[in-house]
């Protein structure tokens, strides 16, 4: 009986140790860690990889950890000068990583410490490289002048160059927000007002324009009809005359004699009306008759 | 009880005396301890302390004390049990390192703590998250509520927009372990430089009008490209434009563009209208010409025609008359047709002329 629990309580003893050294001297580096283990304050190893390590426990070595996951920074507006002296705020925000633990550790030793620096080397480079551009490259409806992702490219660059030594690595760089500063609003206000005008205008004019264009268009067309109609009216008559000439003509020329006697005759009949007076000499042929008698008839 | 544990006092002295030494003190201790909860018989049963020691008088403390430890392995281990939910998926980190991040809806076990640790993502639940609106589900805010959000224009003009994305996880282990910031946060930085890339290369009437859809879906694409080098484990599902306006200050401006644009719409539209209505009657008043110099020609024609033909019937008589006649009696007789018809009409005056007098008597006196 008393050896039995005497092993059971070994038992229970050895646990305890056991937990007591593995407290001491393991521990567990999570996915989202990297670790520097230090050796009386030097850093001797960096652990980037997730999973369960040992050390020589506290304080020969100690351990300190540091967030391995991409980080964004997201620093505050800024303000820049464009090549052609725009004054813009620019906001970023910048995808960075830990690559190097230690060197992160000798350089920097904290997040903080290292956005600040990142903020620095950023607003240095960024300043740079857009006074090397115009605005008009930063935003254009032609796609060859737009060269934003080119600026935010050379940018993302240089301040890789410059955070290498901090063991930090710039993932990526980007511009989400371009926008005036508040003291230019009104001006670019006014300027966007006085296009718009500028282009109610011309619709305004352009659409009275075109109007008046169809209008008078119009009118021209209508009189172009018909004076080709009258044109071709007259023409029908014209050639109808000729025909009925032709008519009377062949008709009247078979005996232009009996015609001119005839038609003499015809109008006597529609000249001489109640209103007219004719005044008979008795020797006219038609007199003859009463002064001569009826033997003058011959 | 005599214990008999204590140090050999025959033989060399092992290492483990001190601690078996230490043990017996315990066990002198515990001992103590169950004669104090023991119930005294010639004591009156009161307190607290006299209740529990009766209602777990009956225990074996040693029983107990050897027990406690495989219960303990038991809760420890049990407490290895977890459920994943449908439309979840599980990811187990062990020693903090993802070593499972597909784990399936239903009961499932691991390791507990220190050694496995599992996440639950929800993988199917579609989540919002804006710019220049107000998400509510999201506090705190990345940006102050109700802030508009600004974008310039490829032609230097301003508009403020309000975009809504939906997405949903794609990737549990990278969702959760591969960027440090919330991810609506992440979603929002990268949709605010996709729509500032995006409408930098379009011009205001684009954005407002024809080319929406263009941009949602380009702003989409490339939203998406950043996430993915980031390894967010984000997939955006969908891209809306809740709004796109100039801002206040220009709003009338914009208006007046547009009214502008349907008043001369409306004026070409009258000045085609008055166009074809005014060809109309004037193809009608052309028609009208035609048509009358037709009837006219036709007319004429006809009329001359008719002329001639009675001309020629006249001559046709008068030649038949002249066959009879003779020409002069022909004539004469035409002419004092016409006469007859014309003197009744007219006012006479009768004139003499030539040598003689008006001798009206119808016989001669010279004749007897």
């Amino acid at each position: 009986m008393h050896r039995k629990s005497l092993r059971w309580t070994m038992g229970v003893g050895v646990i305890a140790i056991l937990f007591v050294v593995g407290n001491l001297m393991l521990f567990v580096v999570d996915e989202t860690e990297s670790v520097v283990i230090t050796q009386f304050g030097n850093p001797v190893r960096a652990i980037t990889q997730g999973g369960l390590n040992w050390k020589l426990p506290d304080p020969i070595q100690s351990i300190t950890r540091y967030d391995k996951r991409a980080m964004i920074f997201t620093p505050e507006q800024m303000e820049f000068l464009t090549a052609d002296k725009k004054d813009l705020l620019i906001e970023t925000y910048t995808c960075w990583r830990i690559k190097d633990p230690i060197r992160f550790m000798r350089a920097l030793g904290s997040v903080p410490s290292a956005e600040v620096r990142i903020s620095d080397i950023l607003s240095s480079e960024a300043g740079a490289a857009l006074g090397n551009y115009e605005m008009s490259q930063l935003i254009n409806t032609d796609p060859a002048e737009m060269k934003l992702a080119e600026l935010t490219g050379k940018t993302a660059t240089r301040c890789s160059e410059r955070v290498a030594p901090y063991g930090i690595e710039i993932v990526d760089l980007r511009i989400k927000s371009i926008y005036f500063p508040q003291k230019n609003l009104d001006s670019v206000y006014s300027r966007m007002k006085a296009e718009r005008e500028r282009i109610a205008q011309k619709y305004r004019s352009e659409g009275m324009a075109e109007a008046t264009r169809i209008r008078a268009q119009a009118d021209k067309e209508k009189q172009t009809l018909l004076a080709e109609a009258y044109k071709e009216a007259e023409t029908i008559k014209g050639n109808a005359d000729a025909q009925a000439i032709g008519v009377y003509a062949s008709a009247f020329g078979r005996d232009p004699e009996f015609y001119k006697f005839l038609r003499t005759l015809q109008t006597y009949e529609k000249i001489m009306d109640e209103n007219t007076t004719l005044v008979l000499p008795t020797d006219s042929d038609l007199l003859q008759l009463m002064s001569q008698g009826p033997a003058a008839a011959q | 009880m005599p214990e008999n544990n204590g140090p050999a006092k025959d033989g060399p002295a092992h290492w483990w005396d001190g601690v078996l030494q230490a043990v017996a003190k315990l066990r002198d201790l515990g001992r103590k301890l169950s004669e104090y909860f023991a119930p005294q018989e010639d004591e009156p049963v009161s307190g607290v302390g006299d209740d529990i020691a009766a209602a777990f008088k009956h225990l074996h403390w040693g029983r107990v004390a050897r027990l406690l430890p495989a219960a303990a392995l038991l809760v420890y281990l049990g407490s290895g049990l977890y459920v994943v939910r449908p439309g979840e998926v599980g990811v187990i980190r062990t020693f903090g390192r993802v070593t499972q991040d597909e784990v399936g809806e239903g009961l499932h076990w691991r390791w507990p703590w220190p050694i496995q640790k599992v996440n639950r993502v929800n993988v199917t639940a579609v989540q919002r998250e804006g710019i220049g609106v107000d998400i509510p589900e999201h506090k705190p805010p990345i940006c102050p509520p109700g802030a508009e959000f600004h974008v310039l224009t490829g032609d230097e003009n301003v508009v403020n927009i309000k975009v809504v994305a939906q997405y949903v996880v794609q990737d549990a282990g990278d969702y959760l372990f591969r960027v440090k910031l919330e991810p609506y946060g992440i979603v929002r930085n990268c949709l605010k430089h996709a729509a500032t890339e995006t409408i930098g290369r379009l011009s205001v009437d684009d954005i407002l009008t024809r080319r929406k859809v263009e941009a949602q879906n380009a702003i989409q694409r490339l939203a998406q490209k950043s996430l993915d080098l980031y390894g967010a484990g984000i997939k955006l599902v969908n891209i809306n434009f809740e709004d796109v306006a100039p801002p206040e200050a220009v709003r009338d401006a914009f208006k007046e563009v547009s009214s502008a644009r349907e008043e001369a719409e409306k004026k070409i539209h009258d000045a085609e209208a008055y166009r074809n209505s005014l060809m109309a009657r004037a193809q009608g008043e052309a028609d009208q010409l035609r048509t009358e110099a037709e009837g006219y020609a036709v007319r004429t024609v006809k009329q001359a025609e008719g002329d001639a033909a009675k001309f020629l019937q006249m001559t046709e008589e008068y030649r038949k008359n002249v066959r009879i006649y003779s020409e002069d009696v022909t004539r004469a007789r035409y002419f004092l047709e016409t006469m007859e018809k014309i003197m009744p009409r007219v006012k006479k005056y009768l004139v003499k002329t030539g040598p003689g007098q008006l001798n009206l008597r119808l016989f001669s006196p010279s004749e007897d």
